[in-house]
């Protein structure tokens, strides 16, 4: 088994549900109280996958329309990213190609998925399946449906980033001649 | 094979008459071959002259198509150039490296040699925030070391503690502050810059930390800083010390990681300096690890047991301040000088308790409680001529010369009374006494006791003559030159006959 430890970071609108995504992923439990988070907040979690024993350093970052500086600077050396969506605002899918834009400019490599969270909220739900998936085509990442609140999907998401990031470092380590 | 060139036979004159036909022949038959010889070598050398026409003809032309090759292909390469090296630097950014880097010295070298004001002005960013950072941690230092002065003086139990410091080799200032507040070093991360992941970490025992957390936080915190207070010039200073309560963390950076230090107590000077060093080492020995590592590299064996040396000769350095300050030679006089007034109180000392050995007799028999009452009981009047006691045989005779030596027994034991002691008592007649005299300047008591009053001074060579004796007190008499007799008790000790040591021959017991 090889133990890596990379960083990942929770992108996203204020309010979409990073930190409770976060919270659920790492502790197992969520909290119905609003949470907003303020600048940077970090929490680890361990998987194993495949041959790997990952520990994630997930930075949950603070959300809002605001592209700060601060955030560029937070989102150096990350090796993926979660791009956090409300389903129940569409203009909070608006501000994921941003995001992704953002990430991307300061980190090329990085492994994205777009998450489409609070589905159990059904009733309110605006965004749908199909504009999802053609939202991550547009931003050339994967794509899942979450709820924080049920925990519903939430593991796989993450499984599904650690994936993508081994995987990707496990050719990057095979295309390097010095390796 | 011969016949057949005939046709081609050169034509030679006929001669003048039919006789010359044999000659001609014989010619022909002998030169015929040459002939053809000849012919052939001149075909072939008009061959090699087309040949000759015909390659100049190509150079020339090759000479063109290389001319007009140079031109489209430079241009080319000269476009394609930097987007092919950045490529190679992107791929292969470790064998790039490798091969450029002996030529960057020198390129450098020759650059410095031919236009070091333009190069200076370049570096000159880069040098100045490197010497404004070592100079201020130096005035840092300087501060600290005058503030402890400056606390440490003017106090006497610090003047005293001071001397103390000073023999032991540290400065006071340093002892007290050491007694304060000591200096530890709990633990020490080395921190990737870029993803603020941790590439090592080091505690001692007992200290419980989250170490991938905090290095995350501590390089979140000091993204934070840097971007929220760097100035409008763009300079970007790092954060490179947070304080909470008694605990200190002290940030040195390079290029690719950072080194956080987290201690207690008062930093100790050099502190900083000695990061980094150890940083630019670091980054010297392991550039490429520390740039490249991207989580999935065993590094943390690899750089622990260095963090945990700098730690463990961080704190030695601190426990041990004999190291720091090696005794100079004002400290070696000040211990000398100590150990000789030690030497002296320990000669005196000696002294004091040999001469109280040696005046304890003296004490001792000095005691009134030690002799008898009113025993002491006198003997005979002067004009007692007495009888000498058959056993008094300490007594001088008036013609032989007296025995100093006490008989073997003397024999006069105390009788049930007094009186018959008295009797008993030797007692020299007057006539015998001159030649007993004082061997000093002597004191007269009333009583033979040292504690009882001085009467008289007796000086040194008075004839004196024994009346009684009682232990080591001997009672006489003497001429004050008055005309007069007086008598009063002497210690025996300072009494001589004819030179020698006056022993009292009769003493009473009680």
């Amino acid at each position: 088994m090889r133990t890596v430890q990379k960083k990942v970071c929770m992108l996203g609108d204020f309010a979409v549900g990073k930190t409770s995504t976060v919270q659920r992923f790492v502790e197992g439990i969520f909290d119905d109280r609003y949470l907003s988070t303020i600048g940077v907040k970090i929490n680890r979690k361990q998987l194993t996958v495949d041959d790997y024993v990952a520990t994630l350093l997930i930075w949950d970052l603070a959300g809002g329309d605001d592209f700060s500086s601060v955030t560029q600077s937070y989102l150096r050396g990350a090796s993926g990213a979660l791009l956090v969506c409300d389903v129940t605002r569409a203009e909070s899918l608006a501000l994921v190609e941003r995001y992704a834009a953002q990430i991307r400019s300061v980190t090329p490599s990085a492994s994205l998925i777009l998450l489409g969270n609070k589905i159990d909220l059904t009733a309110q739900r605006t965004v749908s399946d199909s504009d999802l998936e053609a939202f991550s085509k547009r931003i050339n990442c994967g794509w899942l449906t979450t709820s924080a609140k049920t925990g519903q999907n939430v593991d796989q998401a993450f499984v599904q980033l650690t994936l993508q990031i081994i995987a990707k470092s496990h050719l990057a380590e095979h295309d390097d001649p010095a390796t | 094979m011969d016949s057949a060139p005939s046709e081609n036979r050169p034509q030679t004159p006929e001669p003048a008459n039919g006789q010359s036909e044999p000659l001609e022949s014989l010619r022909e038959i002998l030169l015929r071959r040459d002939r053809v010889r000849v012919q052939l070598l001149e075909a072939q050398a008009a061959q090699l002259e087309e040949q000759i026409t015909a390659l100049q003809a190509e150079l020339a032309e090759l000479q063109v198509r290389i001319a007009l090759s140079d031109e489209t292909l430079i241009p080319r390469v000269e476009s394609g150039f930097p987007s092919l090296t950045h490529k190679a630097v992107t791929n292969h950014a470790n064998e790039m490296a490798e091969a450029i880097g002996p030529i960057i010295g020198q390129a450098t070298r020759v650059q410095i040699r031919d236009s070091p004001d333009e190069f200076a002005e370049a570096l000159s960013p880069i040098i100045l925030k490197t010497v404004l950072a070592v100079v201020r941690d130096a005035l840092r230092d300087l501060q600290r070391q005058i503030d402890s002065r400056l606390q440490t003086s003017a106090n006497w139990p610090r003047f005293v503690r001071r001397s103390y410091a000073r023999i032991r080799g540290i400065s006071p200032g340093e002892l007290a502050l050491r007694d304060g507040l000591p200096f530890y070093v709990h633990q020490a991360f080395l921190i990737q810059h870029e993803s603020g992941l941790l590439l090592a970490h080091y505690a001692h025992e007992g200290v419980g930390t989250d170490s991938d957390l905090v290095s995350g936080m501590l390089t979140a915190i000091r993204d934070f800083v840097q971007d929220s207070f760097s100035s409008a010039q763009g300079e970007h200073e790092q954060l490179d010390e947070v304080v909470y309560g008694n605990q200190h963390i002290v940030i040195r950076g390079g290029a690719y990681a950072y080194v956080a230090l987290v201690f207690e107590g008062i930093e100790p000077a050099g502190l900083r300096s000695q990061l980094y060093r150890f940083v630019t080492e670091l980054h010297a020995d392991y550039g490429n690890e520390l740039r490249s590592y991207d989580g999935g590299q065993a590094v943390e064996s690899l750089f622990r047991p260095k963090l945990g040396q700098l730690v463990t000769a961080i704190n030695q350095t601190e426990t041990t301040p004999d190291e720091l300050n090696p005794v100079d030679r004002t400290q070696q006089r000040a211990v000398i000088a100590g150990g000789c007034l030690l030497l002296l109180l320990t000669i005196t000392g000696c002294f004091f308790l040999w001469f109280t050995i040696r005046l304890l007799p003296l004490a001792i028999y000095g005691l009134p409680t030690a002799e008898p009452p009113i025993t002491i009981i006198i003997t005979a009047t002067p004009t007692a001529t007495a009888i000498p006691s058959p056993t008094a045989t300490q007594t001088p005779a008036p013609t032989a010369t007296p025995t100093a030596e006490p008989t073997a027994t003397p024999t006069p034991q105390p009788t049930a009374t007094a009186t018959q002691t008295a009797t008993a008592t030797a007692v020299p007649s007057a006539t015998a006494t001159p030649v007993i005299t004082t061997i000093a300047n002597v004191w007269t008591r009333p009583d033979p006791d040292l504690l009882a009053p001085l009467e008289v001074a007796l000086e040194e060579g008075t004839p004196v003559t024994v009346l009684a004796v009682q232990g080591d007190w001997v009672l006489v008499e003497w001429d004050n030159q008055n005309g007069a007799i007086d008598s009063g008790w002497v210690f025996s000790r300072w009494l001589a006959i004819d030179g020698a040591p006056y022993t009292p021959q009769v003493s009473e017991e009680p």
